[in-house]
């Protein structure tokens, strides 16, 4: 018992040293709002309930309640999650770098707007036909100019949804993206805070996304002169049910 | 004796009536043809099915196992019917926890957590792709293809290929595979009272 009370006092130490809970509040300019707030991943509800239940910790596991093993997913670790507004005044055309690294793209995956970028180094031996398909629709499909060995080139993401960049010569290099029109997204690992400063007043809609577990949206409404606070969780089982 | 016979042959009679049609089922002819990939390309596992060109088809459903051992879905790649169930046997040596989940349009689910010696199933009611996952672990990853019939078979590289016992009607042969960069045209035919042979079948770039 008085274990227990010594670890809730230092999850709550914890907290406060990592400003997670006294956040600064973005403030946006004159007319203007913001959207801001932290996304975290975490393991099935049920895999938590049976470790607490069992070993009775946080299930964070960020003072060592979960040992997360190298075979395991390290969900509080987790990179490459993405938040994204849909904001109508987001136009495409960012540019992403991207490496070939052997059989491996230096980033898994991606959230990004239709017409957005890559910029892609081939610090492979091989050059390279990339091309995109689309996960839920055969025909969706583009391809690019060849990428050759030790060079550089720009290819736009010109079709939506839930994508993959691929290689002809080597099948083993792939990256998930998700693409969508006007999409601005922020990457993020499993805990960071994500900020969308200075918005026009309005309705939008908001996702929170990682590859593996899916995406979870709401839709907001940002006032002038408020910063509207969203903190997200994606879980398995909080995306599929 | 003449009381008794006269219902059983009446009952013999309606069984045959019924169950004629799976008769004629049963006696099926083979398909058969070659697989031609543009550009010579050795496309790798490829899944040949045939689709009944008429919507109504009776199927009858099966029920797969799939093996979880050490933190691996064994077989990885399995080819199913539409309607089947996959069974998810957790046979680890150890005290290993186990979920079972896909986010695929078509067929989502989450079986939730499963323990040594457990079993977790799932029926697929919607063919097509699906990928599926364990949330614990994050090499553990598996695929089903789920076709409309039964009829299929799976070329290890292109070549010819055989599909037995097809029943007369109207069908489609299709093609489906790993890479992403080819796609199938399709192969409308009829079986009859003979032998199909000598299709081909065209993989193309997209």
């Amino acid at each position: 018992m008085m274990m227990k009370s010594i670890r809730h006092i230092l999850i709550l130490i914890m907290f406060a040293l990592s400003g997670f809970g006294c956040a600064s509040v973005p403030e946006p300019s004159p007319g203007k709002g913001a959207l801001y707030g932290t996304l975290k991943a975490q393991s099935h509800k049920e895999f938590l309930d049976k470790q607490s239940g069992e070993s009775d910790v946080g299930y964070d596991g960020f003072l060592g309640g979960i040992f997360y093993s190298e075979a395991m997913v390290n969900y509080p670790r987790l990179k490459n999650l993405y938040a994204c507004l849909m904001n109508p005044a987001h136009q495409g055309g960012a540019v992403h770098a991207l490496e070939i690294n052997g059989s491996e793209f230096s980033i898994k995956s991606m959230a990004l707007a239709k017409g957005d970028r890559l910029r892609v180094k081939n610090n492979s031996g091989l050059t390279h036909h990339l091309y995109l398909t689309d996960d839920n629709n055969e025909d969706g499909f583009q391809e690019y100019a060849p990428i050759p060995p030790q060079s550089e080139q720009d290819i736009s993401i010109n079709l939506e949804g839930d994508l993959e960049l691929n290689s002809e010569e080597d099948e083993s290099l792939r990256m998930h993206v998700h693409s969508g029109k006007g999409l601005d997204c922020q990457r993020l690992t499993s805990g960071d805070r994500y900020v969308f400063q200075d918005l026009a007043p309005g309705n939008y809609n908001v996702m929170f996304w990682f590859w593996r577990l899916g995406s979870i949206k709401h839709q907001v409404t940002i006032k002038a002169g408020q910063s509207r606070l969203l903190n997200e969780t994606l879980s398995v089982d909080r995306v599929i049910h | 004796m003449a009381q008794i016979g006269k219902p059983v042959i009446t009952i013999f009679l309606t069984l045959l009536l019924v169950l004629a049609p799976c008769l004629a089922w049963a006696h099926g002819q083979p398909v058969s043809g070659t697989v031609q990939v543009q550009g010579g390309k050795k496309l790798k596992k490829m899944i040949l099915y045939l689709e009944p060109a008429n919507s109504s088809f009776p199927i009858s459903h099966n029920t797969h196992k799939v093996t979880q051992k050490g933190r691996r879905f064994n077989p990885g790649l399995q080819v199913i019917t539409q309607g089947d169930t996959v069974e998810f046997i957790n046979n680890e040596d150890k005290e290993i926890d186990h979920n079972v989940y896909s986010l695929a349009k078509t067929n989502i689910f989450d079986l939730g957590l499963g323990e040594k010696g457990s079993t977790l199933k799932v029926k697929f009611e919607k063919e097509g792709k699906v990928n599926y996952y364990c949330s614990v672990h994050k090499r553990m990853e598996g695929k089903l293809f789920i076709l409309p019939s039964r009829y299929h078979t799976i070329l290890k590289t292109p070549g010819d290929f055989k599909i037995d016992n097809v029943p007369p009607g109207r069908w489609v042969l299709k093609a489906t595979h790993l890479h992403r960069r080819y796609k199938s045209k399709t192969l409308e035919f009829t079986v009859g009272n003979q032998p199909v042979s000598n299709l081909v079948l065209e993989i193309v770039k997209k």
